[in-house]
């Protein structure tokens, strides 16, 4: 190179730089290595990759597998292996590299400069930020005692390290979103098999053993039936068979009927839909039963409802057919009819007495069927046990509990994992606590704010009362401690947003907000998670947790036969994210250095040399189901032993039969095994699985239709004397032995309580799930412009916004300027039927505000639309007044965008496990 | 002044302003800053420098932090961070997209590669300027050896990127950091591009 070629731009004069001044100033910047010629042309022309993982786009943690591109996740793809999703995907998760390279989402840790939910925070070294919070949990353990902090997993599945950390420090409270999701749609199933979940059998592919003993996957669907009451699969994506399986069902012949106040996306592909009023499911669940146990005649095939082979698998159906019938002389002082009776149902549920008997009717005669009831439909109202109750009753009584083309508890047939490797085993352990003055002695878990407090039988925790306990703090009232107060002073959230999902929104903002003398009253909030959203506000420290694509878990989401399969690392971990497992290694080595006496380096940093180490111990299980059935998953082994190891094991015979465990034990499934095996795991598919115990998991191993899962609650309330709030709330002194009924709240047409607001106020309000019901997924740009049934529609209006985000002064204008073109961003909106809109003088975009008779509101656009029934508006569950600058656009919106936990109300918990009364709201509308 | 002084000069420079750009500012940056010096400059790049040593000849550690907040603000969030430092966001509007995928090709090209395990995407700004700190010091280390093609070589690939890539989108981060609060960060903002 001629020296004249180089320009003044190429060479400043440059002084007072020396390579002294600037060795130290380097350090910490990214360097670069020179690479060899033949690395560098193998790399540039490296071909694409297929790894295979599971999403967390939302819940339904599909099988995914993801295209690389020189370490740069490029296209994802369903798992074709996968039979939960088998080779499909979404539009969620599709869209999944819009959140994985958000340029909103957290990249460092960060500590809190300014007040809570201020937003301020500046960037610091995970050292520092672990060491805050582990300074802040030492000296909360040590003034409080450990039971003073909540570890809340959120809605991800991979919660087992946290757990695993949290409960070694000795508190009992490491819980999830499961009180607040559905807890009461599972009730039934849980009290009565031992399980959760009933889906129909309409996952396809299944591996089902061949009377020749070989396998085979069968595509083919056996259901003549599934009624859907509330419940959504193709929005509501939690269980990703079902969406394509309803369709390929309905193909196959089968009758598809959907009973919902709104007509969903599931309602618009269905044979029949039953615009029902909200929160009255129960009432048309008893009357079908009523129904099918006064028509059913075993000697006329057109009325042969009842399958009495269900008598061998169960037992106190005489108690549980006495306690309903006692009901049926009784008079509904609503309307002065007979409890359960067609006339009784039709005046409540506003369907007609025949369609509640010609559903009942089809129900009964139509084998296999499955009755399915939902999340938000059923699930979210005060009374939602009920429906869950009597759903499980009528599955089990008309023969197609575990049958093909039948209904299939999921949780019963789901793979186990985690073991060991969740830290359940720190809850045995002894503690002592000076309880008015006496040293009592007791187990951790016995600690339990809900399970030995206001909550005995919340085996998911009680998340709707946090507000509540952080600001009232707790007294125990069962079990050994009772009489124990503590205060609940740290709050670790990861991948959740209890701000907003988590009951009422703004009890939440005060509990966090909430200050004694000049310091929070909740002295510690960690938030952890990919995104930000509105509860991270009001944290003091932030951790960026490494997204889905590069961290390492398990799923095993409600398959109808067990499966497992691997979350792997795709790519890199992005900017300065962390893995949950290295967050608990972190985090367990600064309590140890800080002289926790219960975090042991045995149990962490000396236990798990590597990531696979620890989902190793979590495989340690898989797939744990006894061998039972028709025909049996193994048919050469034992019945009724538990059978562990890989499929290609325990199909090979390579196992170990253990008689006096009753185990068959095969090759241990492993990380590397799933990675050698497109990631996933999957073992055959039986039938019948109840016979002799099988599945079940209840104390008899049958069906119990008396409640015995009540029995160890009753006995603490018999030892302490104190009956639990929501209980004296019914006029109950006990957990009921049987069938039980009561009335859900804030609903004027079945509870004569609430009749007085009819007039005043007379819409009730529903909530419905969208593509963004989950917080996270609201800040992809590309669901953005989906619409999603009429509950997410593009009425933003043509609007040119200062960009607002929230800086180290508060929400301050960027300077940038964004047009949002009208009619091309979906924003909540809320539903409301023609007529209504009509009466009251409303059009489509019009700006209107809820108020409830507790004197709460929301706003949002009116959507005027023919798709749901009168007197009900419905608005998507999170889907509004969002106000974390995390979002992206849908922060924009925040104003006109309705916050249905705006109308919650905190004193609405459902008495049995205390789920938020999300769908017992009732509201007057006027126009802004 | 010799080639190889000139091309360790440049090489420090590139350093300096990778360094601006990568967490967190401290005082040795700030005394590096304050020392700096530059002969024949053009006037905006003189009144660049001048904001940003106006504050770093008298920092004080609270002044410190309160850049470290604002630069948290701008750069890092938490939440959407006013002005992003990575080429996909204004030219692709999300991160690893063509413009990341680009520039580590580019990298490759030239037999370099960014030791960051994957974790800062290569289209970081830092990581850019780091990339030409490292053809300024490979066209030093030639220069010393007489390898005028060499030299000639990395500095073509150098103007290349900076045409290339760099110049691409420093504008609009620029407008995006207009708002910034901060007179250093400014200052910092106009003196990277000059």
């Amino acid at each position: 190179m001629n020296e004249n070629e180089i320009s003044r731009r190429d060479f400043l004069k440059i002084g007072g730089l020396t390579a002294g001044a600037l060795a130290g100033v380097a350090s910490g910047t990214v360097t670069f290595r020179t690479l060899e010629s033949a690395e560098a042309a193998r790399l540039a022309a490296a071909a694409p990759q297929v790894k295979y993982t599971a999403d967390v786009m939302c819940p339904a943690e599909c099988g995914l597998a993801v295209r690389v591109d020189n370490g740069i996740a490029s296209a994802i793809y369903g798992n074709p292996y996968c039979p939960m999703n088998a080779g499909a995907v979404c539009a969620k998760g599709a869209s999944g590299l819009q959140m994985v390279y958000n340029p909103n989402r957290i990249k460092y840790p960060m500590i809190r400069v300014g007040e809570r939910g201020e937003g301020k925070f500046k960037r610091v070294s995970w050292d520092e930020a672990i060491g805050y919070v582990a300074d802040k949990l030492t000296a909360i353990k040590k003034k409080y005692g450990p039971e003073s902090v909540i570890m809340d997993a959120g809605d991800i599945t991979d919660r087992d390290t946290y757990w695993r950390l949290f409960f070694a420090f000795g508190t009992p409270h490491c819980t999830e979103h499961g009180s607040i999701c559905d807890t009461p749609r599972r009730h039934g199933p849980r009290i009565m098999l031992g399980g959760k979940r009933i889906e129909p059998d309409i996952m396809r592919p299944l591996l089902v053993r061949q009377p020749d003993g070989s396998l085979k996957n069968d595509y083919t669907y056996k259901t003549r039936l599934i009624i859907y009451a509330g419940w959504n699969p193709f929005t509501a994506t939690r269980i990703p068979y079902e969406s394509r399986g309803t369709v390929e069902a309905k193909l196959a012949g089968a009758k598809i009927i959907v009973v919902d106040p709104a007509l969903s996306n599931t309602a618009s592909k269905a044979d029949q839909w039953i615009p029902i009023r909200p929160g009255t499911d129960a009432d048309l669940f008893a009357a079908m039963l009523r129904y099918i146990l006064e028509q059913d005649n075993q000697n006329d095939p057109f009325r042969r409802y009842i399958d009495w082979s269900f008598e061998e698998y169960s037992q106190g159906w005489d108690d549980f057919l006495a306690a309903f019938k006692s009901w049926w002389d009784k008079k509904d002082p609503v309307n002065n009819l007979n409890y359960f009776s067609l006339e009784w149902a039709a005046q409540r549920t506003d369907i007609s007495a025949d369609k509640i008997a010609e559903l009942a009717h089809t129900f009964g005669i139509t084998k296999p069927a499955a009755l399915i009831w939902g999340m938000n439909g059923t699930g979210h109202h005060y009374n939602g046990y009920l429906p869950s109750i009597i759903g499980t009753a009528l599955n089990i009584i008309t023969g197609n509990f575990d049958v093909p083309g039948g209904a299939i508890d999921t949780e019963l047939t789901k793979s186990d994992k985690g073991g060991s490797s969740t830290g359940k085993q720190f809850l045995t352990r002894k503690v002592k606590r000076v309880v008015n003055g006496k040293e009592v002695e007791g187990e951790q878990d016995k600690l339990h704010m809900d399970y030995f407090g206001d909550w005995p039988s919340a085996w998911d925790d009680v998340v709707g009362d946090y507000p509540r306990r952080f600001m009232e703090g707790v007294t125990l009232q069962q079990g050994p401690f009772r009489g124990h107060r503590y205060p609940i002073k740290g709050y670790i959230l990861r991948t959740g947003n209890s701000v907003i999902t988590g009951s009422n929104t703004q009890e939440w903002v005060k509990a966090l907000t909430m200050k004694e003398g000049n310091d929070y009253k909740v002295e510690l909030v960690v938030y952890v998670d990919t995104p930000l959203l509105e509860s991270g506000l009001y944290a003091d420290v932030i951790l960026p947790e490494a997204s889905y694509l590069e961290r390492m878990s398990l799923s095993d989401i409600y398959p109808s036969h067990p499966l497992i399969y691997l979350r792997d690392f795709v790519i890199d971990k992005q900017h300065e994210s962390k893995t949950p497992y290295e967050i608990m290694q972190l985090l367990a080595k600064a309590l140890i250095d800080r002289g926790d006496a219960d975090v042991k380096a045995a149990d962490f940093t000396e236990k798990y040399k590597k990531e696979e180490d620890f989902w190793d111990e979590a495989l340690a299980g898989a797939p744990g189901k006894p061998n039972s059935g028709l025909v049996r998953p193994y048919p050469q082994y034992p019945e009724g032993y538990k059978i562990l190891g890989t499929p290609e094991s325990l199909e090979a015979g390579r196992v170990k039969v253990d008689a006096e465990k009753k185990e068959i034990k095969g090759e241990p499934v492993t990380v590397k095994w799933l990675r050698e095996n497109h990631g996933i795991a999957v073992w055959p598919m039986s039938y019948y699985r109840y016979k002799g115990g099988g599945i079940l998991k209840t104390g008899s191993k049958k069906v119990e239709f008396v409640f015995k899962a009540y029995d160890k609650y009753n006995k603490l309330i018999d030892e302490s004397g104190s009956v639990p709030p929501a209980l004296k709330e019914l006029g109950w002194d006990r957990y009921p032995k049987s069938f039980y009924w009561f009335e859900t709240k804030w609903n004027p047409y079945t509870n004569p309580a609430y009749a007085k607001y009819k007039d005043e106020f007379p819409f009730q309000v529903i909530t419905g799930r969208i593509h963004h019901a989950m917080s996270g997924t609201q800040s992809v740009d590309w669901l953005g412009r989906i619409r999603s049934e009429d509950l997410w529609y593009p009425l933003n209006d043509d609007v040119t916004v200062d960009e607002v985000l929230v800086g180290s002064d508060g929400p301050k204008a960027t300077g940038r300027k964004l047009r949002i073109p009208k009619g091309t961003w979906s924003v909540g909106v809320v539903q409301m039927n023609a007529s209504d809109a009509a009466r009251l003088k409303l059009n489509t975009g019009d700006l209107i505000e809820l108020e409830t008779p507790y004197g709460t509101k929301t706003r949002g656009k009116v959507n005027a639309v023919q798709t749901i029934r009168p007197g009900t508006l419905r608005i998507a569950f999170g889907g509004g007044g969002r106000f974390s600058p995390g979002l992206g656009w849908t922060y924009y919106f925040k104003d006109i965008t309705p916050d249905a936990n705006m109308l919650t109300d905190p004193r609405t918990l459902s008495p049995i496990m205390g789920q938020p009364g999300y769908c017992d709201i009732l509201v007057k509308v006027k126009k802004v | 002044m010799a080639m190889h002084e000139s091309l360790q000069r440049r090489t420090l420079l590139y350093a300096l302003l990778a360094r601006l750009y990568t967490y967190p500012l401290d005082e040795r940056l700030m005394e590096a800053l304050a020392a700096l010096r530059l002969d024949e400059a053009p006037a905006e790049l003189e009144e660049a420098l001048g904001q940003m040593q106006e504050v770093a000849a008298s920092f004080t550690p609270a002044e410190i932090e309160v850049l470290r907040v604002e630069a948290t603000r701008l750069f890092d969030g938490p939440g959407k961070p006013m002005a992003p430092p990575y080429a996909s966001f204004y030219l692709h509007g999300r991160l690893m997209g063509p413009p990341a995928a680009s520039a580590y090709r580019f990298y490759l090209a030239h037999s370099a590669l960014p030791n960051s395990d994957g974790r800062v995407a290569p289209d970081h700004l830092a990581l850019e300027l780091g990339f030409l700190r490292y053809l300024a010091a490979r066209a030093e280390r030639a220069a010393t050896k007489g390898r005028s093609d060499e030299v000639e070589e990395s500095l073509r690939a150098s103007r290349k990127f900076v045409e290339g890539h760099l110049l691409t989108w420093m504008s609009s981060l620029i407008k995006s950091d207009a708002f910034c609060d901060a007179d250093f960060l400014n200052g910092d903002e106009k003196f990277t591009p000059t």
